[in-house]
């Protein structure tokens, strides 16, 4: 579905990422692990056009993407949760997750795609009146994740959703992507998180210092010595 | 070429000594207003109320208390360091375009009090000197370019200095040098203290030599904003661009502008949109301008 | 019972208040969007005022004609004006841009002002005033002039409008997510520069629009606009800046400062009293009655 092809990347004149390459397999979960700075959040970024690329390509279903505005990606169905949450805080749950409908598309089906949100995060549906700055990080977080939804993506992307969280908000907050995911949602996640990352995901790559170290599914990858040396502290 | 300026006197008009003048007194503003606006990367519109300040209160002192001219050059410098001080502490509250706007305040104010303390002013018609401008001139002259050397001395001093070096690091990056140990309010009052002593003390410079003061004079766009126009004509942030910047600037203007009144506004903001759009660091930085030259950037 | 003067005092200050406050919610939204200050933005109140001059003193048209047309025209300048010289500033970068913004913004303050010093100079005229008279009010012993409380009820309806534009609509709420989060809106696929050069538009429309007003109350010269972009400034520091609520208390509290300083000190010390009340402010509360960023 999301095929990535030596991508590079800079930041000013820093390289981020060198010849980086991915494939997302529609219908799945793919985690992308590594430590901080190794690129991850500029990876995710580069495919929602949000950072100009050097050189490589980035191909979704079948389309090029490179060079478009982030609108049309999201036109597209892609869908972006920022690193840090990224909502509005002086704005209602329920505004909040109205600007997640950006494209035309996702506008019509707004009511539709609304009643989906408040079905998978009850908790928003209590909140919604209320000003998102007021929630509390986990809340937060299902806000964030929940207006990424509302864009009605084929394709999820979300950038370190357990940051800051409790060990059983996070629990709880993977099984709602696993449950996205049933409803047939692909789901590419950016994770610090390694074990609940494996736990979840089909397949999974590592990025470190901007070069793809190792990818495979996450069965062989939990038994592999680098991870679980780096990663897993065994 | 320091050894020029001082002999010039003894061949020129005193029209062409007048221009000259004229330019050592804005090149001395201007390299006061860059140690804030170029090296601490504060654009302070209100450089120009520390300019007047320093001529208001050398006017003062020597026509309400008869003082003499000297002390009342220097005390014109005090004052305006000393306002400097004060007002640092609301103003560097604020950052950026708020900095800038809010600095503004200063010549509003300024030119307000002028206005409306008649008694001490002199109104908006302001005050003549009871000096002839005959005997000012040469005295006048040779002060601005001690004054002047005095300026760009402690201005390459503070460039090479940790205390540039600190105002440089709040520039780029606030934050950063906070953690690095650096007070910014420090530096910052500081730095505006500096800028302003030189910057009252060529305003009464100034004054002693025109011979009359008004708001009109000292407190008027043309003159206030001169060093923001000319340090981004000469290049921002560096030690030779004021200078040069406020030299070319300042002979164009006697040239130019005494053909035409009007479009003297209209000429800067042209240059300001221009120089900002396309030359932001301002002639020296320019790499072109380097290669042709062949210039080091200092 | 206040005495009878006071009652117009005050009205004067409400009215001048929310003039100014329209003037500060126009700023506002431009930098909320954009983090640019428009040091221009006074003046182009000023250009509001003269176009209002000119098409009552020279079309024989009154004001509210003049606003009608200043509405788009004042959109559409602001538009170009964000796309010509505004868009480029932004490549720098949010804080290159700020500082080079000062600049940019200011040079095409004093392209503005000298122009309208030489058409006006051309045209003899130094001082801009439209004398638009209606019928007095009044109401139990005391005569209230008409246009004023006229002025006063547009501007709350135009504030009214605005805010509802603000929250309800869509291409509101993608303003308002722009200044709370750029980042995050941007990742939701927010057109910045659209948006951006739209906000633009309405903000020099709303500082325009004060200028009709501003022109009907006091004769105005070409220079105004520095002093009203510095006011527009202290009622954003007063009220809290990114506050919409604030600007609008911000502006009412120091129109009626500036009133009662007119009253009791003369107007010579209005200008005074609003640098007063900046570092007043910028000393004990620097976020401002509501402010919401730092």
């Amino acid at each position: 579905m999301l095929k990535i092809s030596e991508l590079n990347v800079a930041y000013d004149s820093i390289r981020v990422l060198w010849d980086v390459s991915l494939e997302i397999e529609e219908g799945k979960i793919v985690a992308l692990l590594g430590p901080n700075g190794a690129g991850k959040s500029t990876l995710l970024k580069s495919v929602m056009g949000l950072v100009p690329l050097i050189s490589g390509s980035i191909e979704f279903e079948g389309k090029i993407v490179n060079k478009l505005h982030p609108s049309r990606i999201t036109e597209m169905g892609i869908s972006y949760v920022p690193e840090g949450r990224g909502i509005f805080p002086y704005m209602t749950v329920r505004e909040n997750l109205e600007l997640g409908a950006m494209s035309k598309r996702s506008r019509k089906l707004m009511q539709e795609n609304l009643r989906t949100c408040f079905e998978l995060f009850p908790i928003l549906r209590e909140r919604e009146k209320q000003l998102a700055g007021t929630l509390s990080g986990g809340e937060m977080q299902m806000l964030a994740i929940a207006r990424g939804l509302m864009a009605a993506p084929r394709l999820l992307m979300v950038d370190e959703a357990s940051l800051g969280l409790a060990p059983i908000v996070v629990i709880k907050l993977f099984g709602v992507l696993r449950e996205i995911n049933a409803r047939g949602v692909t789901i590419l996640l950016v994770e610090q998180n390694v074990l609940q990352a494996l736990d979840v995901a089909h397949k999974a790559y590592v990025l470190e210092s901007g070069k793809i170290l190792l990818e495979g599914d996450t069965v062989s990858l939990r038994g592999h010595e680098h991870i679980k040396k780096a990663y897993l502290g065994l | 070429m320091i050894v020029l300026l001082c002999i010039v006197p003894l061949f020129v008009t005193s029209y062409i000594l007048r221009v000259i003048f004229i330019t050592l007194v804005f090149i001395t503003f201007t390299v006061s207003y860059n140690i804030v606006g170029g090296y601490l990367g504060y654009v302070n519109l209100g450089h120009g109320a520390f300019f007047a300040l320093g001529a208001y209160t050398f006017v003062i002192l020597v026509t309400k208390l008869r003082m003499p001219i000297p002390p009342s050059i220097l005390m014109g410098a005090v004052v305006a360091t000393a306002f400097a001080g004060l007002v640092s502490y609301p103003l560097f509250r604020l950052r950026g375009a708020y900095f800038s706007i809010a600095s503004w305040g200063l010549i509003i104010l300024l030119n307000q009090l002028a206005v409306n303390l008649d008694w001490l002013t002199g109104g908006v018609w302001g005050v003549q000197l009871p000096i002839p401008s005959a005997e000012a001139s040469v005295p006048a002259y040779y002060g601005a370019i001690s004054i002047m050397l005095l300026a760009i001395a402690v201005s390459y001093s503070i460039y090479k200095a940790k205390f540039g070096l600190a105002l440089f690091g709040i520039r780029e990056d606030e934050r950063v040098a906070a953690n690095f140990g650096v007070n910014p309010f420090k530096y910052k009052c500081l730095s505006m203290m500096v800028s302003a002593f030189f910057a009252g003390l060529i305003g009464a410079v100034y004054i002693f030599n025109i011979g009359v003061i008004s708001p009109s004079t000292v407190l008027s766009i043309d003159v206030s904003l001169a060093p923001v126009v000319m340090v981004l004509v000469g290049g921002v942030g560096t030690l030779s661009g004021p200078v040069l910047g406020a030299a070319i600037l300042t002979i164009v203007q006697e040239i130019l502008w005494t053909k035409t009144e009007y479009f003297h506004m209209l000429t800067y903001g042209v240059i300001l949109v221009l120089v900002g759009l396309f030359m932001p660091g301002g002639l020296v930085r320019s790499r072109k301008l380097r290669r042709i030259l062949r210039w080091k950037e200092v | 019972m206040l005495p009878i003067y006071h009652i117009d005092i005050m009205i004067n200050g409400i009215l001048m208040g929310a003039i100014y406050a329209l003037i500060a919610v126009g700023l506002n939204l431009i930098y909320g969007v954009s983090r640019i200050l428009n040091l221009a933005h006074g003046d182009l109140l000023m250009l509001g005022g003269v176009v209002t001059y000119l098409a009552y003193n020279f079309l024989g048209q009154t004001p509210l004609i003049a606003l009608i047309v200043i509405i788009p025209l004042f959109l559409l300048i602001g538009g170009l004006i964000n796309i010509s010289v505004i868009k480029p500033l932004m490549k720098f970068g949010p804080e290159r841009s700020a500082a080079t913004s000062v600049i940019v913004t200011l040079g095409l303050s004093f392209i503005i002002v000298d122009l309208v010093l030489f058409g006006s100079a051309q045209a003899g005229i130094s001082t801009f005033g439209v004398s638009y008279m209606l019928p007095s009010l009044r109401i139990l012993d005391i005569y209230l002039s008409t246009v004023r409380l006229l002025s006063l009820l547009s501007i709350l309806l135009i504030t009214i409008i605005l805010r509802l534009f603000i929250t309800r609509t869509f291409l509101g709420k993608k303003i308002r997510a722009l200044s709370q989060n750029r980042e995050a809106a941007l990742a939701l696929g927010v057109d910045e520069s659209r948006v951006s050069a739209i906000t633009f538009g309405l903000g020099s429309a709303l500082a325009a629009i004060a200028g009709v007003f501003i022109i009907m109350i006091t004769a105005t010269q070409a220079t105004i606009g520095m002093t009203l972009t510095f006011k527009a400034l202290i009622i954003i520091i007063l009220g809290g800046m990114g506050s919409f609520f604030g600007a609008v208390i911000g502006g009412l509290l120091l129109g009626l400062a500036e009133s009662y300083t007119m009253l009791y000190l003369g107007g010579e010390w209005i200008p005074v009293i609003g640098v007063i009340i900046l570092f007043i402010v910028l000393m004990i509360r620097p976020r401002g009655l509501f402010g919401r960023e730092s």
